[in-house]
């Protein structure tokens, strides 16, 4: 096998996004746009960009969090429509700059989630297998380096394609073919060990 | 399982599980996202609040210090006029002892006084027997008959007749031994006595009495040394030159 059988493809990215186009120039026009008139207060077009990445954003949540949390989905999206200002557009997809906000917002859900004192003994339910299918692959995951791990997250979660996940972590596209490469033999012996 | 069929199996894998999430209700969401982003964001308003009693604790702190200050300055003034208080004088121990004397390593601070300090500027009291004159000449026998003589004893004893004039009193020129203070104390100079040795001997035959000059040593003395440093005296005086009056008579 190859690096290159991980390029890119519009099978991969359309499995993923539900926007075809976003890899595209006319795509990221569109996107630019939406961003500025959302920085300028109009909420439908902040309510078209939530349109566009609320699965990616969720899909990222139910992965860092082991579970489905539609509060946290809206707490990302809350800080991102107050933080516009904030926003620069450094070629990244807007999707990246989400992903950095979704990350720490599921950061503070574990941390208060920690603080909490559970008030009941929870009950042991089985898990169904998707999701321990999820929380497999959410531990190896973990295991892996950082730069691994974000590109294991904006390519497969966020949906990113190879060029997109190389603008946000500012490097080349052939340095992601390989970091990806490297991630996955990483992942699979990480699984290994643990089987 | 390859290691590249592994990573494959990976990437399968993950590909699986997104597919296989559910999709959440984007229109659900934003309808309770949108009523959110309705709601005024709370200012931030600075926290200022009035510290009243942050200046009166600096201020009771700013008039303890200066109170401090004053006292201590009132108290030096007080004390200015007073002599300062000395610790007792320590004097070395007076030397007593055989032979020159070298220096001596000083090793701190006396611990016991000495409760006779020697007199101020008689030097060393020596009682010494060393290279001194007095001792009895084994020179050639001659009769030395109302002979002021000047004994020049030697370290060896052997004695060199001088034939001095009568009425010849010579000064004792002991020299005064270079004091070599190392360290920090008064080293007051000491004064040589005068080498005025009275020749008490008897000539015999033999010729072995004349000029019993004893000329007193002059002994260099480093005066009292008050000092408690570390300065070791070291007056080293040479011999003074006594007056011999021996008589020699045959016996």
């Amino acid at each position: 096998m190859e690096v290159s059988a991980f390029q890119p493809s519009a099978a991969n990215i359309s499995a993923v996004s539900s926007d075809g186009n976003r890899g595209e120039p006319d795509g990221r026009e569109h996107e630019r746009a939406l961003v500025a008139r959302a920085k300028d207060g109009d909420q439908d077009a902040f309510g078209a960009l939530y349109r566009e990445h609320a699965a990616a954003v969720s899909r990222l949540v139910r992965f860092r969090l082991g579970r489905e949390d539609e509060d946290a989905v809206s707490e990302v999206f809350l800080r991102a429509w107050r933080g516009l200002a904030t926003y620069r557009d450094t070629g990244a997809p807007f999707a990246a700059w989400l992903y950095g906000i979704a990350r720490h917002v599921a950061v503070d859900v574990v941390r208060a989630s920690v603080r909490t004192e559970p008030r009941a003994e929870v009950p042991d339910v089985e898990v169904d297998p998707m999701t321990a299918e999820l929380l497999t692959l959410h531990d190896a995951i973990d295991r892996l380096p950082t730069e691994q791990r974000q590109v294991i997250e904006l390519k497969y979660l966020v949906g990113m394609s190879n060029t997109e996940v190389a603008a946000a972590m500012e490097t080349s596209t052939g340095a992601i073919n390989a970091k990806q490469w490297r991630a996955l033999k990483a992942l699979a012996d990480v699984l290994e060990e643990r089987t | 399982m390859t290691r590249d069929a592994a990573a494959q199996a990976v990437h399968e894998r993950l590909e699986h599980l997104v597919a296989t999430l559910p999709e959440p209700d984007v229109e659900a969401g934003w309808a309770a996202l949108v009523t959110q982003l309705e709601l005024p964001v709370a200012p931030v308003v600075p926290l200022r609040r009035p510290r009243p009693r942050r200046a009166l604790v600096l201020g009771a702190a700013a008039a303890v210090l200066i109170a401090g200050s004053a006292l201590a300055v009132v108290r030096h003034g007080r004390d200015g006029g007073r002599p300062a208080q000395t610790p007792p004088p320590t004097t070395a121990p007076s030397h007593v002892g055989s032979g020159p004397r070298t220096h001596r390593s000083f090793s701190g601070p006396p611990t016991v006084s000495h409760p006779d300090p020697p007199p101020a500027g008689d030097g060393h009291q020596d009682g010494a027997t060393g290279p001194s004159g007095g001792s009895a000449s084994s020179g050639p026998s001659e009769d030395h008959t109302s002979d002021t003589h000047t004994g020049t004893t030697h370290h060896d004893g052997t004695h060199t007749p001088h034939h001095d004039a009568a009425d010849d009193t010579d000064h004792g020129t002991g020299n005064d031994g270079s004091h070599d203070d190392n360290g920090q104390g008064n080293d007051v100079q000491g004064q040589d006595t005068q080498g005025n040795g009275s020749g008490g001997g008897s000539g015999n035959e033999q010729g072995s009495g004349g000029g019993k000059g004893s000329g007193n040593r002059g002994t260099g003395s480093g005066g009292a040394n008050p000092n408690s440093g570390s300065g070791s005296d070291s007056g080293q005086a040479s011999h003074g030159q006594g007056q011999g009056g021996g008589q020699g008579s045959n016996n």
